[in-house]
C-alpha cells in the first residue's frame, strides 16, 4: 500500500469503483480466469501510468472498457497462439469454489454463468464483445461505439448478427430436443 | 413499415430502448396488428436477451489489487509527480542536455589537444622533447643542444 503514496487513494477508488466491470468484461471474452486476472492487472498498470491525462479525460469508464476490451483480446489471442495453459472457465471456477460454506449457491451460479458463457462463445468475437457490453454491461449504443471506436450502424449491425445467430442455434436445439424425444 | 424492416428492429433498437418514442409507438402498432411478428418478438426474447438478464456477476480476486500494488512498486515510479518529473519530454531534455555538454568537453579536449600537438611540433621543442637530457647533464651540460639549434 505505501508503494503508490501520492495518488493511492484516488487511485485506489478508480480501482475499487472500476475492477468489477473490467474483470467482468476480460473473464466473458475470455471464458478464463486466468486471462482475466492478468487482463485486470494490466488494464490498471496501464490507467497509473496514463494517471496524469486523467483529469482532462472526460469519460475513464469508456476508456477503461476500451482497454480491457483490447487487453483481453490481446492476450487471448496469444494464449490460443502459445495455448500451453489453457483452463476452462467451468473448470475453473468450480475448482475455486470447493471448499465454500455455500456450495450449492456456488454451483447455481458456476451454472448460471457456463449457460451464458456458452451463448457467448457461439458468437464471432466482434459480435460476442458488442453482447457483452450490451447484455452484461448495460451500455447504449453510442456507448459501445465510443469503446469500441467503431460507428454507432456497426454496433447495430453486429448486435443484429449477434441475435439472429443466437435464434438460429435455439432453434436447432429445439430441432435437436424434439428429434430426442421421437 | 413492412414485417422486415419491423424484424430488424426488433432484433436490435426496439429490444434494446434505442428507439424514438414516436418510432417505438409505430413498432408497438405494427406488434399488435402482427401475431407473426409478435411472436418473433417472444423467440428473441427468450433466445437472445433474457438468458443474459440477471447474469451473475463474478467478483475480482483480492490478489489482483495486491499484484498491481506490487508491480507499480517495482516497474514505476512511486509518486506520480516523480513521474511527470521523469516524463518522456524531460527525459528527452536531460538526454539533450548531457549530448551537448559532452559534445562541449569533446570540442574543447580535441582544441586544446590541437595546440598541443602543433606546440610539440614545433622543431625546437621537438628537438627538446628527444634530446636525452640525462645523457647531456652528465656529458657537456644542459640544453647545448637547443642552444646550438637557435643560433644556427
Amino acid at each position: 500500500m505505501g508503494d503508490i503514496p501520492l495518488n493511492k487513494n484516488s487511485f485506489e477508488v478508480l480501482y475499487k469503483e472500476s475492477a468489477g466491470f473490467v474483470y467482468n468484461v476480460a473473464l466473458r471474452i475470455s471464458a478464463n480466469t486466468f486471462v482475466a486476472e492478468e487482463a485486470t492487472q494490466e488494464v490498471f498498470i496501464k490507467a497509473f501510468r496514463h494517471a496524469s491525462s486523467f483529469e482532462a479525460r472526460a469519460d475513464i469508464k469508456t476508456w477503461l472498457y476500451r482497454i480491457a476490451v483490447n487487453t483481453t483480446l490481446d492476450i487471448t489471442r496469444k494464449q490460443r497462439r502459445e495455448s500451453g495453459r489453457r483452463v476452462s472457465y467451468d473448470e475453473d471456477i468450480v475448482e475455486k469454489a470447493g471448499g465454500s460454506d455455500d456450495v450449492e449457491k456456488t454451483m447455481t451460479a458456476v451454472a448460471a454463468r457456463a449457460t451464458v458463457q456458452k451463448l457467448l462463445d457461439t458468437l464471432p468475437e466482434e459480435q460476442k464483445v458488442c453482447i457483452i457490453l450490451r447484455e452484461l454491461e448495460g451500455l447504449s449504443y453510442e456507448e459501445i461505439a465510443r469503446t469500441l471506436e467503431v460507428n454507432i450502424n456497426t454496433v447495430r449491425t453486429r448486435i443484429k448478427r449477434a441475435r439472429t445467430r443466437l435464434l438460429e442455434a435455439a432453434k436447432q436445439q429445439e430441432g435437436g430436443e424434439s428429434d430426442g424425444l421421437q | 413499415m413492412d414485417c422486415n424492416k419491423i424484424r430488424e428492429l426488433l432484433l436490435t433498437d426496439y429490444v434494446d430502448n434505442e428507439l424514438t418514442r414516436s418510432l417505438n409507438a409505430d413498432v408497438d402498432s405494427h406488434l399488435a396488428a402482427c401475431p407473426q411478428c409478435a411472436e418473433f418478438l417472444k423467440k428473441v426474447k427468450s433466445a437472445a436477451t433474457a438468458p443474459f438478464e440477471h447474469a451473475p456477476r463474478a467478483t475480482p480476486p483480492p490478489e489482483i489489487w495486491n499484484r498491481i500494488q506490487s508491480s507499480l512498486g517495482t516497474t514505476a515510479p512511486a509518486h506520480l509527480p516523480r513521474r511527470h518529473w521523469l516524463s518522456a519530454t524531460h527525459r528527452i531534455r536531460m538526454v539533450a542536455f548531457s549530448l551537448s555538454a559532452a559534445a562541449m568537453l569533446l570540442v574543447s579536449f580535441l582544441y586544446f589537444s590541437d595546440r598541443r600537438d602543433s606546440v610539440v611540433s614545433d622543431p625546437v621543442l621537438v628537438a627538446a622533447a628527444s634530446y636525452d637530457w640525462q645523457a647531456d647533464i652528465e656529458g657537456n651540460g644542459f640544453g647545448t643542444a637547443v642552444e646550438e639549434y637557435l643560433l644556427n
